[in-house]
């Protein structure tokens, strides 16, 4: 496996003031000494409190992590902080075994955080990291030269105050610009400073380096270089994982030969001749940049399209003697609503999940979830003498307590059965209680409720039974759909929801669905939140 | 250490308060959770968490919040904070309780007002 050489971030930082300690024997006891002395460094520096603040919750979280995890006790800990020109850098290096599946888990570890409601005692130390810093890279110990972990945080240094609000700010794209000439490289640093964030690096090797530990959006280099020139580092960037997916600009003093073979070959996506004028520049980046910015949304999109063919909810719309409409809002941004459903004669099991989360990871958890609930349903089904809701929910609990993979997001489920003879059973692991309307437009909560997946223990999940008469509705929904009826966009209400429902009362299923939705689809426009799934099921007795 | 250097519990008719001190992370937590456990009246609904003497909290902090708020929710009352600043401060901002669990006092008074007036209510 290929040794990955630490860079020098920049070259000033054999010289940049340094703070530095080892550790044999790493416990929690350490930690308040290493803060206070990392603090201290840190005020003698004159660091922003908002910097300095982030950088000793970011310690503590990543060494807790390393005493408490890794199945190899960690015998030395080496700690380092940078006070670079630009940028502040703490690099944390240990001997144990390595952080498993890192990438994976910062996927979901700010959701998590942002999800602390949902009462999950624990994990989220890497999300207060996330959160707090623009770059968080890992390497192991198989991948770095020292063969020890590395965990590096690092901030670009913005003007103070904005610190606090600087890593969910928009921010700017990140350029490497790389060239051996240093006064292109100061000009054309002046030249993309104020829209980009621009790392300029003296050669094809620091460049490549730096690569490895931190993503460029851009990367504009030099063609002709001395040792290493701009055709050779794009085919080392482009060898690396997804190093083909960043896009590659050259500098060139002449045009000849830019239409050989073997540098059309590398896939550039632009050359600019020197001697370059500001405006040239600028508008090569931005072109670049758009390009690829359309080129991701139109695969997201795509991504998103044919994953809901798959995860779109739907139930029968008869079921005996009940008539069911499901109404279902998938959005771009939110996280995945799904529905399972098993029939037999003693009734309809259905389950509908809503995998919490925002973005593309989110789809693919609730895809890889509806997957993993599939033949979770299929064999509790099978096993079970008998339809039983918290049965299904205990079984899947149990199997989120068990499985670091499932246990990397959140997900709410409801389970419910629904019987010719109007019987229904309710359970749920942190799902939104349903609604009940009696055909005499009385409504009211079902109290179905339950912890969330993983957090059941043996204590387990009680199924709510009820039986309905002729012209009774049960509204089943996700968050995506109650929240909507938040008061000022506040938390879900359900008495908005109850003033709605009596009116509905005389309607069947179907359209009772449609004008809740109508009436949903009216709150939605007052709602100023990133949009999310909502799932609406309304299954109504006929008798 | 001293475990009564680090919280105290006070309980009043409307609250239970507990004031903690110091820091509140992965060295502290391992004792403060089981003493806390031992100490808080297994009814206590209504709580108010004192942080005006916490200088530093993280996501072990979080974990230990996010019991007490469970156990209130159990007893059908509410979790507030009381008094929060600096870098505590910041932390809870992070976190995603939402107003509708955990209310965010600027004041210890505005705390107990909370909970004066919900009774009232």
């Amino acid at each position: 496996m290929q040794k990955i050489q630490l860079p020098p971030v920049l070259a000033a930082a054999a010289s940049a003031p340094r703070w530095q300690r080892s550790i044999s024997a790493p416990s929690y006891a350490c930690m308040p000494v290493l803060r206070r002395e990392m603090r201290h460094f840190l005020d003698l520096a004159e660091t922003p409190p908002a910097y300095a603040d982030a950088f000793c919750l970011s310690l503590c979280e990543v060494i807790s992590n390393i005493v408490k995890h890794p199945p190899k006790k960690t015998t030395a800990l080496h700690i380092t902080f940078d006070l670079l020109p630009q940028s502040l850098r703490l690099d944390i290096a240990d001997d144990s075994t390595p952080f498993a599946s890192f990438d994976a888990i910062c996927k979901t570890a700010q959701s998590r955080l942002r999800c602390a409601e949902t009462l999950l005692e624990s994990g989220y130390g890497l999300g207060c990291i996330l959160s707090q810093h623009t770059q968080v890279s890992y390497i192991d110990a198989a991948r770095s030269a020292d063969g020890w972990n590395h965990f590096i945080i690092e901030d670009r240094l913005c003007s103070a105050p904005e610190k606090n609000s600087a890593s969910r700010q928009q921010r700017k794209p990140v350029v490497f610009l790389v060239d051996d000439d240093a006064g292109d490289l100061k000009a054309h640093h002046r030249m993309l400073s104020a829209r980009y964030d621009v790392v300029p690096l003296a050669d094809a090797a620091s460049a490549l380096a730096l690569f490895r530990t931190r993503r460029p959006d851009l990367v504009i280099s030099d063609l002709h270089m001395p040792q290493t020139d701009g055709a050779a580092l794009r085919r080392q960037i482009s060898a690396l994982p997804d190093g083909d997916l960043v896009p590659f600009v050259f500098l060139t003093a002449s045009a000849e030969g830019m239409n050989d073979k073997g540098i059309l070959r590398l896939g550039i996506d632009d050359y600019l001749l020197k001697p370059v004028t500001p405006q040239g520049l600028e508008r090569v980046a931005e072109r670049v940049l758009g390009r690829r910015e359309q080129l991701h949304r139109a695969i997201e999109g795509r991504f998103h399209r044919d994953l809901q063919k798959y995860l779109h909810p739907h139930l029968p719309a008869q079921f005996g003697p009940w008539s069911i409409t499901t109404l279902n809002r998938m959005a771009d941004a939110g996280g995945g609503d799904f529905t399972l459903h098993h029939e037999t004669r003693e009734g309809l099991m259905a389950v509908l999940a809503d995998v919490m989360g925002h973005g593309t990871e989110a789809k693919f958890f609730a895809y890889a979830y509806a997957g993993y609930l599939r033949s979770l349903f299929r064999a509790t089904s099978e096993k079970s003498t008998g339809i039983n809701t918290a049965v299904f929910l205990q079984h899947l609990s149990d199997a989120v307590t068990d499985d670091d993979f499932l246990d990397g997001t959140l997900l709410t489920c409801q389970s419910f059965h629904l019987c010719p003879t109007g019987e229904a059973g309710i359970a749920s692991a942190g799902h939104p209680p349903p609604l009940l309307l009696r055909a005499d437009g009385t409504a009211a909560v079902l109290p179905a409720e339950g912890p969330i997946p993983g957090m059941a223990g043996h204590a387990g999940y009680r199924e709510y039974r009820i039986r309905l008469c002729a012209g009774d509705k049960i509204f089943f929904a996700t968050d995506g759909f109650f929240d909507v009826f938040g008061r000022q966009g506040g938390t879900y209400d359900a008495d908005t929801l109850l003033r709605l429902l009596p009116p509905l009362a005389a309607l069947d299923a179907a359209a009772a669905a449609e004008k809740l939705w109508h009436i949903f689809d009216k709150y939605l426009q007052q709602d100023t939140r990133a949009p999310d799934d909502a799932t609406l099921i309304i299954a109504a007795y006929g008798g | 250490m001293n475990i009564n250097n680090i919280f105290e519990i006070q309980p009043a008719a409307d609250y239970t308060l507990i004031r903690f001190y110091g820091f509140i992370d992965a060295s502290t937590v391992q004792q403060i959770r089981p003493a806390l456990q031992r100490q808080l009246p297994e009814h206590s609904s209504n709580l108010i968490v004192d942080m005006r003497e916490v200088g530093f909290l993280d996501s072990h902090g979080i974990g230990l919040f996010v019991s007490l708020l469970k156990q209130a929710h159990k007893n059908k009352g509410r979790l507030a904070f009381a008094a929060a600043k600096g870098q505590p401060s910041s932390v809870l901002k992070m976190v995603g309780f939402n107003g509708g669990l955990v209310s965010y006092c600027p004041t210890l008074n505005d705390a107990y007002a909370l909970f004066a007036k919900n009774r009232a209510v």
